[in-house]
C-alpha cells in the first residue's frame, strides 16, 4: 500500500467510514508488523487530538455526576439512630457477635468505650419485607412499615412498632423480650411467635407457633402464659387480654414470598386473604362453600386474584378501599 | 452509633472531586479504543461506581490514578472482545492495542499535553481547503460522500486534500509520536 493512500485509508478507517474488504485490508496490515502497528498508533493519535477538544466540551460533568451519584448507594448516617444497608447489617450483627463472645468488660469498656447504649433501628419500609438475623442468633422478619429498635449491648431486649415474626433462639438464662409502645411484654426462652401492633391499632396481638411465651402487662404483671396454636389479644386501654385458639400459620403467612393453598374452602381462604392483603372481608351466607380453591399467589394483585376465582365460583365483588364485599350472584 | 460510623461524607466530597477532576479525561481515554462516546462514559461510570463500592480499601487521592487508568483500559477490552466478534473495528483496534497494557503511563503527560497544542496549531497552519474538509470530518463529523456534497467537490478531491491534511499533520507532528510512542515501548 502506498503511503498517502494507506494514511487515508486509516482516517477512513477511524472514521468507520471503510467497507468491509477495507477493513479486512488494514486488519491484515496492522497483523503484519509492529512497523505497521506503530504506524497505526502515530495516525490514531493525530486523529483523536484533533477532536479531543470538542470531545472534551460535549461531555456534561454535572449530568455526569448526577448520574452516577443515583447509582451509588447513598450513605446518609443519622446521629444515634442508623438505618442500616444488608451490608453493614451483617457486619454490625457480626461486631456484636464478636462482642458478645469476647465477653462483656470487653464489650462495655474496649468496644463500646463504655457507652451506655448503642441504638440499633431496623425499618422495614412501606411495600418491603426484611429479615433480620440478631447476634443471638434469632431472627426477626418485619412486615413493611414495621420498626424494630434495639440496643447493641442487650440484642435479647428488642421494641416493635408494626408487626414482626420471631424465632428466638433459645437461652434459658437469658429470656428474649418483646416490648410495645401500649406497654405490654412478651419474655420468651425459645420460641416461634408473631407479633402485631401497628401504630393506630387498638391491640397488640401475639399468635404463638411453637414455644412458650409469657405475656407482662403495662406493670410488668405476668397476663398468661401461651400456649402452641393460641392468640392472646392484648386491649391497650384496659391492659387486659383475651386468649383464643387459632389457625397460627394464618397469622405469619406475610412474612413468605408466596401464599399458597391447597385443596381450601371458601370460608378458610377468606382469613388468608384478609392477612396477605391487609384487607377485611364481608361475605353473605348465600356463598357456596363447597367450592375447593388451590393456587400460589406471588404478586398478583386482589382483584387479580378474586377474577381467578370468579373463574370456578359464582359471586361478585365490590372493593371499597380496604373493604371487600362478596355476594352470591 | 459508633459501628458505622467509619463513613464519612467526607469520603463523599473526595470522591466527588476525584470524580470531576478524572471524568473528562478517563472518558477521552476509553473513546480511543472504544469510538463511541456513550459507551465511553457507560464504562468510565461503571468504573466509578466500582471505585465506590471499594471505597474502604482505597484511597481518594492522586495515587489512584494509574488504578482508574487501568480499570477503564480493562473494561474497554472487555467491551472490545465482545464487539470484535461481529464488527471487525474492533479487531484492528485489539490487534494494535492488546499489549500495549501501560498506554495510560504517556497519556496527560506534559509530552502529551504538548502534542495536543501542536496538532491544533498544525491543523490551524494547513491550507484554507485542506483545513475546512479536514475539520468538516474530524470536528463535525461528515463523511467523504458528505463533504463533497457540501462543498460542490469530487469525493476523489475530498479524499486528496485529506490525505495531505494528514500527511502534513504527520510530518510535523513526527519528533513527538516517534517519543511518544518510544515512551510507550520503555513503559
Amino acid at each position: 500500500m502506498e503511503e498517502s493512500i494507506r494514511i487515508n485509508l486509516i482516517h477512513k478507517f477511524l472514521n468507520k467510514e471503510t467497507s468491509e474488504s477495507e477493513t479486512a485490508e488494514i486488519l491484515n496490515w496492522v497483523s503484519a508488523s509492529e512497523e505497521n502497528r506503530e504506524e497505526f498508533r502515530k495516525a490514531h493519535e493525530i486523529f483523536q487530538l484533533s477532536k479531543r477538544n470538542q470531545f472534551q466540551s460535549e461531555i456534561d460533568i454535572d449530568m455526569a455526576w448526577n448520574k452516577l451519584n443515583s447509582r451509588m448507594p447513598q450513605l446518609k448516617d443519622k446521629p444515634k439512630i442508623v438505618y442500616l444497608d444488608i451490608f453493614r447489617k451483617v457486619a454490625a450483627a457480626v461486631l456484636i457477635v464478636l462482642a458478645v463472645g469476647f465477653g462483656s468488660i470487653w464489650t462495655n469498656d474496649y468496644f463500646f468505650g463504655g457507652l451506655k447504649s448503642a441504638i440499633i433501628q431496623f425499618e422495614a419500609p412501606k411495600g418491603e419485607k426484611s429479615k433480620i438475623v440478631l447476634a443471638d442468633g434469632s431472627l426477626v422478619w418485619l412486615n413493611s412499615q414495621t420498626i424494630l429498635k434495639y440496643d447493641a449491648l442487650n440484642p435479647r431486649k428488642v421494641s416493635i412498632v408494626g408487626e414482626a415474626y420471631f424465632e428466638v433462639k433459645t437461652d434459658r438464662a437469658n429470656p428474649f423480650e418483646v416490648s410495645t409502645a401500649s406497654g405490654m411484654k412478651v419474655k420468651v426462652t425459645g420460641t416461634k411467635f408473631n407479633l402485631r401492633n401497628f401504630t393506630g391499632e387498638s391491640c397488640v396481638e401475639t399468635t404463638l407457633d411453637e414455644g412458650e411465651v409469657i405475656i407482662e402487662g403495662i406493670n410488668s404483671e405476668q397476663l398468661t402464659v401461651l400456649k402452641p396454636g393460641q392468640q392472646a389479644r392484648y386491649d391497650i386501654q384496659s391492659n387486659r387480654l383475651n386468649v383464643s385458639e387459632v389457625s397460627t400459620e394464618i397469622y405469619s403467612l406475610w412474612k413468605n414470598n408466596e401464599l399458597r393453598f391447597a385443596d381450601i374452602s371458601f370460608s378458610e381462604l377468606i382469613p388468608r386473604i384478609e392477612r396477605w392483603y391487609g384487607v377485611s372481608i364481608e361475605f353473605d351466607s348465600g356463598i357456596s362453600n363447597k367450592d375447593r380453591f388451590t393456587m400460589t399467589i406471588k404478586t398478583e394483585s386482589l382483584r387479580e386474584l378474586l377474577n381467578m376465582m370468579k373463574l370456578t365460583s359464582k359471586f361478585n365483588y365490590d372493593i371499597n378501599g380496604a373493604q371487600i364485599t362478596i355476594h352470591a350472584k | 452509633m459508633r459501628i458505622t460510623e467509619n463513613l464519612k461524607s467526607n469520603e463523599e466530597l473526595a470522591f466527588e472531586i476525584l470524580f470531576r477532576k478524572y471524568y473528562v479525561r478517563l472518558c477521552c481515554f476509553a473513546n480511543k479504543f472504544i469510538a463511541n462516546s456513550a459507551e465511553s462514559e457507560e464504562i468510565v461510570q461503571e468504573v466509578f461506581l466500582n471505585i465506590w463500592k471499594k471505597r474502604n480499601h482505597l484511597k481518594f487521592d492522586n495515587e489512584i490514578r494509574p488504578y482508574l487508568f487501568k480499570s477503564v483500559q480493562n473494561l474497554c477490552f472487555n467491551f472490545i472482545e465482545h464487539k470484535k466478534v461481529t464488527d471487525n473495528y474492533y479487531s484492528v483496534i485489539e490487534a494494535v492495542y492488546k499489549n500495549q497494557t501501560e498506554e495510560f503511563n504517556n497519556y496527560e503527560t506534559v509530552l502529551y499535553n504538548e502534542l495536543q497544542l501542536r496538532v491544533d496549531n498544525a491543523i490551524e497552519s494547513l491550507p484554507e481547503q485542506c483545513r475546512k474538509i479536514f475539520q468538516m470530518s474530524r470536528q463535525d463529523g461528515l463523511k467523504y460522500a458528505e463533504i463533497a456534497e457540501t462543498l460542490g467537490l469530487s469525493v476523489k478531491t475530498v479524499e486528496t486534500q485529506m490525505s495531505r491534511a494528514l500527511s502534513k499533520l504527520k510530518e510535523e507532528l513526527k519528533d513527538y509520536l516517534v517519543i511518544l510512542i518510544v515512551c510507550l515501548f520503555l513503559n
